[in-house]
C-alpha cells in the first residue's frame, strides 16, 4: 500500500460524528477540492462541486433548517424556502465513491433492516444510526418513483423526531388531469418550508428562473450529444446526477451547464471518447464503487451517449405558475407512471440519440427499475432496439459480480458488431 | 364440455379481479362485477420470474403467473399501493391482454389530503368502469353495495370475536369472504361460528397475534397450529386488514344519500382501516399491536413478511424493537409466499412457543 491509499484508508476509518460536524473538516474539504478543481468561473464541475460542498458543509455545520429531500423532491422549491436541501440518497452515492459505506451496510443490517433493500437506503439508515449524517428539522419524499424514499424516510423521521412531509405522486402521472392534485400538495409543503427557512414567493420564483436559465444549457448539452462523434462520455455524465437533483434553481447550476456547452463547443475537452464505435442509451444508474465497466466500454468503443436519469427532463417552468410547473417538473420524469410510459420515453430518446442499442442497468434492490426492465426491454424491441438488461448493484460492492457483469456486457456490445 | 367452458367464460367476464385490501370491492359490484381476490398460482412461478425477476414480491409474482396462464378474470383492478403492485399492473396489461385493467391511487399519510385523493382515485375508478361497462353506476348500486359489503365485514367480526379451533380455519373464513359476493358469505357465517370453539371453552393453548402480509393457507398458520399456538389475531392484509371493523352500515344511513356522499363514505371506511405497513402513520399501527397483545392475553407477536416486500422490510425493526420496549417477545418469519422449507419454520416456531 503507497502513502496515498495509507492516509485514505486512515481518513476513511477515522471519520466520526466529531469528525463531520467540525469546521476544520469542511475548511479541509473544500480546499482540497478547489486545489483538485480549480477555479469555479473555468470549470464546470467546480462550479457544481464547490456549491454542493459549501451547502453540505452548511447542513452539518447548522447553518439553517436542514431538510432532507429524495431525488425527486424539486430541489427549486428548496431554494426558494430558504431551507438547507440534503439528498441522502446522493449522498449515499458520494459515501461510496468515498469507499466509507462498508461500515453503514454493517449498522443497517444490525439494525434489522434486510440486505434485500435499496443498497442506497440501507447507506443512508446506516449512517443516520453512526450520526454520520446531518441532523433534519423536516424529511420530505415523494412517493414515486419507489417506495424506498418514504418508507425509509418515515423511519427515520421517527429516529430524528421530525415531521415527515409526504408528497404523493399521482400513480399514472397524466399531466392534464393529475398536475392540479400534486400542485396542492407542494403548495401546502412550500408553506411549511418556507415557515421554517425564511423564503418567500419571490425566491422560488428566481430559482424558478435560474433552473429554466439551467435548462437552456443542459438542453444545449444534450443536443451536442446528439451528435455524431458525441462529445461527452455519458459514464461520468452519470455521475452527474448530484446536479440535475440538488443543484437546478442555483447560480451554479447555470454556471455548471453554461461552461460545459462553452467546453464542449471550444473542443478543448477531455471528455471526448476517443473510440465511438458504438452509440449507447443507459438506462437507470450504474455502480458507484470502483469496477472495469468503463473500461470495457471504452475498450469496444461503446459510448454512452444520452442517459434516462442525468438528463434535463422536464419542460420550460411558469414563474407564474410555480406549484403547476414543480408538479410537472416531478410527473415529467420517465421512472414516474406506467412502465409502458417510461418504454415510450426511452424509444423517443434512443430515436433522438439515434443509438445502436440501449443497457438496462438493474439495480439490485429496486422493485420500481428492475421489475419493468423486461417489459421496457421488449417494447424497446418492439421498435427495433436491442436491449440488454444488465443486473447490478450501485452501492454494495459485496454483491457485485465483475465477472459476471463483464461477460454479458461484452457479449452485447460484440452483438452490436454486427449491426 | 363447450358448454361448461362457454359458462366458465361468461362467469369470468361478470368477475373482476383485485389483489390489495385497498381496493373499493363495493365499487365493482355496483358496476355489475363479482369481486374476486386473486392469491396467485401455486408452486413455481418460472413465467412471472422471467417477467418481472425474482427479487420481487412473491405473491405478486404468483398473481402475474396466474393471469399468465389464463385462469383470471378478464378485469382486473390494481391498487398502486407498492412498487411491486404497480409493477404487476404494468406486466398484467403487456403480458396478459385483460379486457379491462385500471390502476388506482392509494394515498400513503392516512389523513385529510389522504382521504380526498384516495376519494378521487375512486371517482376515478367508477368513470373507467362505467365506460368499460358501458352503464352508469348508480347511487343505489353503490348504496347496496356497501350496505352487502358491511354485512359481511359484520359476519367476520362476528367470526372475529369468537374463539377460533385453528388459525388455518380462521384464515379460510376471510379467504372465503373475499372470494365469494358478500351475500353468500353472509350466509355461511353461521356455519362458520357453528364451527368455533363454544365461549369459555378455547382450550389452554399459548395466544399469539400474527402479523405480515398475506399468508398461504398450509404455511405458516399450519406449523403455529402444530406447535400448540392459538391465534388470536391475524393481522394480515387477507384477513383482519381487509375488514372495515366499524359498526355495520344502517340502511337509512345510505338509502338516500347521493353518489358523491356515498363515495365519501367508501373513502373514509378505508382510510380508517387498520393500516399496512406502506402507510406512513406508523407507530399508530405499532401502537395498536402492542395493544392488541395486551388486551387478547397474547404472549407474544409472530411477524411474517413477504420477502421483497419493501413497505413491510423498512417498518420491521421500528416494529420489533416497540414490541420489545413493550415487553412483548416476537418472532420474525421471512415467507417466500408459496410455503418453502416448513420444516426450518417448525423449528423456530416450536422455540418460539416454549419460550413464551
Amino acid at each position: 500500500m503507497g502513502m496515498v491509499e495509507f492516509l485514505a484508508d486512515r481518513f476513511r476509518s477515522s471519520i466520526s460524528p466529531e469528525m463531520v460536524r467540525s469546521r476544520a473538516f469542511w475548511a479541509t474539504v473544500s480546499a482540497v477540492a478547489r486545489m483538485h478543481l480549480g477555479r469555479p468561473g473555468r470549470n464546470p464541475d467546480a462550479a457544481a462541486m464547490l456549491k454542493a460542498i459549501d451547502s453540505t458543509r452548511d447542513a452539518y455545520l447548522g447553518r439553517g433548517p436542514v431538510v432532507w429531500a429524495n431525488l425527486l423532491v424539486p430541489s427549486e422549491m428548496l431554494y426558494g424556502a430558504g431551507v438547507i436541501g440534503f439528498y441522502p440518497e446522493v449522498a449515499a452515492a458520494v459515501l461510496t465513491i468515498g469507499g466509507v459505506s462498508e461500515r453503514f451496510f454493517h449498522r443497517a443490517s444490525a439494525d434489522g433492516f434486510s440486505a434485500d433493500l435499496c443498497s442506497f437506503h440501507r447507506v443512508v439508515l446506516g449512517a443516520a444510526a453512526e450520526e454520520i449524517l446531518p441532523r433534519p428539522d423536516v424529511v420530505v419524499s415523494t412517493s414515486s418513483p419507489c417506495d424506498s424514499a418514504p418508507m425509509s424516510f418515515a423511519h427515520l423521521a421517527g429516529f430524528y423526531g421530525v415531521e415527515h412531509l409526504a408528497l404523493e405522486v399521482p400513480i399514472n402521472a397524466r399531466l392534464e388531469k393529475d398536475t392540479g392534485i400534486l400542485a396542492a400538495q407542494i403548495a401546502d409543503v412550500f408553506e411549511r418550508l418556507m415557515m421554517l427557512g425564511g423564503g418567500n414567493d419571490s425566491a422560488l420564483r428566481s430559482a424558478i428562473e435560474r433552473s429554466n436559465e439551467a435548462g437552456k444549457y443542459a438542453r444545449e448539452v444534450e443536443e451536442l450529444c446528439r451528435q455524431d462523434p458525441c462529445p461527452m462520455d455519458g459514464w461520468a455524465g452519470l455521475g452527474q446526477l448530484a446536479v440535475i437533483a440538488t443543484l437546478p434553481g442555483t447560480r451554479e447550476c447555470v454556471d455548471f451547464y453554461q461552461l460545459l456547452v462553452d467546453e464542449l463547443k471550444g473542443g478543448h475537452t477531455d471528455r471526448t471518447p476517443a473510440k465511438q464505435d458504438h452509440r449507447l442509451l443507459w438506462m437507470h444508474l450504474k455502480p458507484y464503487f470502483p469496477t472495469q465497466i468503463s473500461q470495457l466500454l471504452e475498450d469496444k468503443g461503446a459510448v454512452i451517449v444520452c442517459e434516462e436519469y442525468n438528463r434535463w427532463f422536464w419542460p420550460d417552468m411558469d414563474t407564474d405558475r410555480p406549484f403547476d410547473a414543480l408538479a410537472v417538473k416531478i410527473m415529467s420524469h420517465p421512472s414516474v407512471g406506467p412502465a409502458t410510459r417510461r418504454a415510450e420515453a426511452m424509444i423517443r430518446l434512443a430515436r433522438e440519440y439515434q443509438v445502436d442499442g440501449a443497457v438496462h442497468f438493474s439495480h439490485r434492490g429496486c422493485r420500481q427499475s428492475g421489475g419493468c426492465a423486461r417489459q421496457v426491454r421488449d417494447e424497446l424491441a418492439a421498435a427495433g432496439i436491442r436491449t440488454l438488461v444488465l443486473e447490478g448493484e450501485c452501492l454494495d460492492e459485496r454483491e457485485h459480480n465483475e465477472g459476471q457483469v463483464r461477460t454479458r456486457l461484452e457479449a452485447f456490445l460484440e452483438s452490436l458488431d454486427g449491426l | 364440455m363447450e358448454n361448461e367452458g362457454a359458462r366458465q367464460a361468461v362467469r369470468e367476464r361478470e368477475q373482476a379481479a383485485w389483489f390489495c385490501a385497498y381496493t373499493p370491492v363495493e365499487v365493482l359490484s355496483a358496476a355489475g362485477l363479482e369481486p374476486v381476490r386473486l392469491f396467485g398460482s401455486q408452486g413455481n412461478t418460472d413465467s412471472a420470474d422471467s417477467i418481472l425477476g425474482t427479487n420481487i414480491c412473491p405473491y405478486v409474482r404468483a398473481c402475474l403467473e396466474q393471469g399468465l396462464g389464463g385462469s383470471a378474470p378478464r378485469a382486473v383492478v390494481f391498487a398502486g399501493c407498492c412498487d411491486s403492485m404497480r409493477r404487476l399492473s404494468d406486466a398484467w396489461s403487456y403480458y396478459c391482454g385483460p379486457e379491462f385493467a385500471h390502476i388506482m391511487d392509494v394515498p400513503r399519510s392516512g389523513n385529510g389530503v389522504s382521504l380526498e385523493l384516495y376519494r378521487a382515485a375512486i371517482e376515478d375508478l367508477i368513470r373507467a368502469l362505467e365506460e368499460y361497462r358501458g352503464r352508469a353506476i348508480t347511487s343505489q348500486a353503490l348504496a347496496s353495495a356497501i350496505l352487502k359489503r358491511s354485512r359481511a365485514d359484520a359476519g367476520l367480526a362476528r367470526i372475529s370475536a369468537e374463539p377460533h379451533r385453528s388459525a388455518e380455519e380462521y384464515l379460510d373464513a376471510f379467504t372465503e369472504a373475499q372470494s365469494i359476493t358478500p351475500e353468500k358469505f353472509v350466509q355461511k357465517v353461521g356455519e362458520r361460528l357453528r364451527s368455533c370453539y363454544p365461549a369459555g371453552q378455547s382450550g389452554t393453548r399459548k395466544a399469539v397475534i400474527v402479523t405480515g402480509n398475506l399468508i398461504r393457507p398450509g404455511t405458516v398458520l399450519e406449523v403455529i397450529d402444530d406447535c400448540g399456538a392459538a391465534v388470536v389475531s391475524l393481522d394480515l392484509c387477507s384477513a383482519e386488514r381487509y375488514v372495515t371493523w366499524d359498526a355495520e352500515v344502517p340502511l337509512e344511513a345510505v338509502q338516500n344519500a347521493t353518489r358523491d356522499e356515498l363515495v365519501e363514505e367508501v373513502a373514509r371506511r378505508y382510510m380508517s382501516r387498520t393500516p399496512c405497513p406502506r402507510m406512513l402513520n406508523k407507530a399508530d399501527r405499532h401502537e395498536r399491536i402492542a395493544a392488541d397483545a395486551v388486551r387478547l392475553g397474547a404472549s407474544g407477536v409472530v411477524i411474517v413478511p413477504l420477502m421483497f416486500c419493501d413497505p413491510f422490510l423498512y417498518d420491521l425493526p421500528s416494529l420489533e424493537k416497540h414490541l420489545y420496549d413493550a415487553g412483548i417477545p416476537s418472532l420474525v418469519l421471512q415467507s417466500d409466499y408459496q410455503g418453502a422449507s416448513v420444516g426450518q419454520l417448525t423449528t423456530r416456531v416450536e422455540a418460539f412457543v416454549e419460550m413464551i
